[in-house]
């Protein structure tokens, strides 16, 4: 089994095989990732493709113990990729009001008694994320799913952090109620 | 639900999800990873694309001056050029061509000549507006005003010049200084070849005609015939008596045409030199059915890009803008092969010696660049054939038709046709048919298949090849000997690499870019030259 060093030495030297097996071990879960900053399949695979061209390119700069896990430092180009792709091919406003956002009368179920719940629970969530507004849908991922806090998306995004705090209730109300489930605030 | 509650539950969810991209996109990273690691790919772009580039500025600003030349420019020399021509028939008072004797009796003659004498400037500048209609009044002003510069400065040099000969003459001088009314009578070619005799009039002019490329100096006398005075040198008789003869045509490049040069139908023999580094190869691998279950890879997404380079040499006929070529390339071929993943186990060891042992193999690829030998019982691994591309090298004659679209410095050229490629050189693995003698054998193959070095002389491969082509090449003008060209051109195999009988049958594609230098063999005329006599 190739190890992660030689895994990363081989793409520095540009070896094939070792692009091969990074693209391999990393391509769903990071299309996963890429997929909840979009609004399909498709756009996330064009941020994807983006960002592995990136990836490819960097991975000489990337020193395992400054940049931490190479799965982090993969996920973070795969984030700013995205959202850079969003920002230069779709001119997207990230502060957009959703009060005419128009909710589904049947909510996607989040809870099933099926064999394969947890798949389903993530092509619910999924299906309700791509469902939101890009701004609501960006600052709920930055802040819920990566971690970042309201300074930090303001920064990335170029927001005011009140208007990411905004954005994010918001977020979180409508994508509740997409999900059927009960919101008690 | 409580905020963190659903904020952790989608988090976990969202950071366990897994979807599996489609094929299209690895095979579209890989198509563009493979352009950008082509470091020397991306300079020779840029080389190429600047030379084009630059060849063509130079060649438009060289045509544009050609064409168009500025009306000064052309007036200036025309203006130098005569004035030059009166300098040196003052100076070296070369007056012996008195051809103009039946000028000097014609009254005709003298009326014409006294037209542009009475206005010298007026001549010369009308001669430029005639040329020139479309010139502003403004650049008339500037024109007249270089025109009287230059003449005046070559005035005055004249005089200096005539001065000093005259100083230097004094003798001659003050021996005859005036010409006696006996004089008068005489015929001019009877005259002394002295400079006196000739300028000393203001009925006495020069006239410098410019016939082509042959330039008479001819004397005549306008007005009254009378000679009144004769004086050494007068600047303001000097400068009258500069008369340009602008009647004749601007002097036009002759040169002996040929056949093929004046007649479009038959331009003649041109000879290609071209070089294309990277083709773009797609090879389609197919399997026998008996092995077929060893792959996977159905849409090959584990493939690798194939390429190919290519050079040589073509001569071609050109008539009436089809052409008909033929000639030699060399072309080489570069397999790209897949790489299996592999797992050892722990080695079995005997005697301190431990023999690794091959646990599992999974093959991507319909054809694998690596092959184990390994011991059919215990697996253990015995030998490991490694090697990323077959080569095969052929020397190739295509045959191509094409037609060429001319629009002056650039052309563009749609040609068609076939090849034919003899294999002159291998490298490689190949697997071969049969039984293998000695253990091991290889791990992936059937036990009745193993794995060679392959050559040139190898009975699986095919000799001889066919192949259709076509290409477009965008051609610019260097000079009437040289085109520079590029070209994008596919080519189609219609013969398999590999014979029926082997394992694999091997059809490719290519496609590509190349650069290349057209040389004609008989010249073409410049484009100046082609605008003027219609070619």
């Amino acid at each position: 089994m190739i190890t992660e060093e030689e895994l990363i030495e081989g793409c520095k030297k540009g070896k094939r095989w070792a692009q091969s097996e990074l693209y391999k071990r990393y391509s769903a879960s990071m299309l996963a990732v890429s997929m909840r900053y979009c609004r399909n399949v498709s756009e996330a695979e064009d941020a994807l493709q983006e960002a592995f061209i990136r990836i490819f390119k960097y991975v000489k700069n990337f020193k395992g113990r400054h940049d931490g896990s190479l799965s982090a430092w993969i996920k973070t180009i795969v984030v700013n990729t995205t959202l850079s792709h969003n920002r230069n091919n779709k001119k997207h406003h990230y502060t957009e009001d959703v009060d005419d956002l128009h909710v589904s009368a049947d909510p996607v179920p989040l809870f099933d008694d099926e064999v394969d719940v947890s798949r389903r629970k993530q092509e619910a969530i999924m299906k309700a994320m791509q469902k939101l507004p890009i701004g609501y849908r960006t600052v709920f991922n930055l802040y819920v799913v990566e971690g970042y806090t309201h300074k930090e998306i303001a920064e990335i995004l170029g927001i005011s952090e009140n208007t990411s705090k905004s954005q994010l209730s918001k977020a979180r109300k409508y994508l509740k109620k997409l999900l059927g489930v009960e919101d008690d605030l | 639900m409580e905020i963190n509650d659903f904020d952790k539950l989608v988090k976990e969810q969202m950071s366990k999800m897994e979807v599996v991209p489609s094929k299209d996109i690895k095979k579209a990273l890989v198509f563009k990873m493979f352009f950008n690691n082509l470091f020397l790919f991306h300079k020779v772009k840029l080389v190429a694309a600047l030379f084009l580039i630059s060849s063509g500025v130079y060649l438009g600003v060289t045509y544009s001056d050609n064409e168009a030349p500025s009306f000064s420019e052309g007036k200036n020399e025309l203006v130098t050029e005569e004035v030059d021509v009166n300098k040196s028939a003052v100076q070296n008072n070369n007056l012996a061509d008195y051809s103009g004797k039946d000028e000097i009796n014609s009254e005709g003659n003298l009326q014409q000549e006294i037209a542009p004498k009475q206005n010298v400037y007026k001549g010369i500048i009308k001669e430029g507006a005639a040329k020139r209609e479309s010139s502003s009044q403004s650049s008339k002003e500037n024109e007249r005003k270089e025109v009287r510069n230059l003449i005046n400065t070559t005035t005055k040099k004249l005089i200096i010049s005539n001065q000093k000969e005259a100083t230097s003459s004094k003798g001659d001088v003050n021996v005859t200084p005036l010409v006696t009314e006996e004089q008068i009578g005489k015929d001019v070619s009877e005259r002394p070849n002295s400079k006196s005799d000739i300028v000393g009039s203001n009925q006495l002019k020069t006239t410098a005609s410019n016939s082509g490329n042959n330039i008479s100096i001819e004397p005549k006398i306008s007005a009254n015939k009378s000679i009144q005075k004769f004086a050494i040198i007068d600047p303001v008789l000097i400068e009258t008596e500069i008369v340009l003869n602008n009647s004749f045509p601007s002097p036009i490049f002759i040169q002996p045409l040929d056949a093929y040069v004046s007649d479009p139908k038959k331009r003649g023999f041109t000879i290609d030199a071209y070089y294309s580094m990277l083709n773009k190869v797609d090879i389609d691998n197919t399997l026998d059915d008996e092995l077929s279950a060893y792959h996977w890879d159905f849409y090959k997404e584990y493939g690798y890009v194939k390429t190919e380079s290519r050079g040589g040499v073509n001569i071609n006929y050109n008539w009436n803008n089809f052409k008909i070529g033929s000639g030699i390339q060399l072309s080489t071929l570069r397999d790209y092969k897949s790489i299996y993943k592999y797992y050892f186990m722990e080695g079995s060891s005997v005697g301190g010696i431990i023999t690794p042992t091959v646990s599992s193999a999974v093959v991507y690829g319909e054809d694998t660049a690596q092959v184990f030998y390994a011991d059919p019982l215990n697996n253990e691994l015995h030998e490991e054939i490694e090697n990323e591309y077959n080569t095969y090298t052929y020397l190739k004659v295509p045959f191509t038709l094409g037609y060429e679209f001319d629009f002056k410095y650039l052309s563009l050229e749609l040609n068609g046709g076939f090849e034919y490629g003899h294999l002159i050189n291998s490298t490689g693995v190949e697997v071969k048919s049969g039984s293998v003698v000695n253990d091991p054998v290889p791990v992936y193959f059937y036990s009745d298949k193993y794995i060679a070095m392959m050559s040139r002389k190898s009975e699986n491969l095919n000799k001889h090849q066919f192949a259709i082509l076509a290409n477009a090449t965008l051609r610019i003008r260097l000079s009437p000997s040289f085109d520079l060209y590029s070209s994008v051109n596919y080519t189609q195999s219609k013969t398999g690499i590999y014979k029926d009988n082997y394992f694999m049958q091997k059809m490719h594609k290519n496609y590509g870019a190349k650069i290349g230098v057209t040389y004609y063999l008989n010249n073409r005329l410049t484009l100046n030259e082609t605008m003027r006599t219609g070619f």
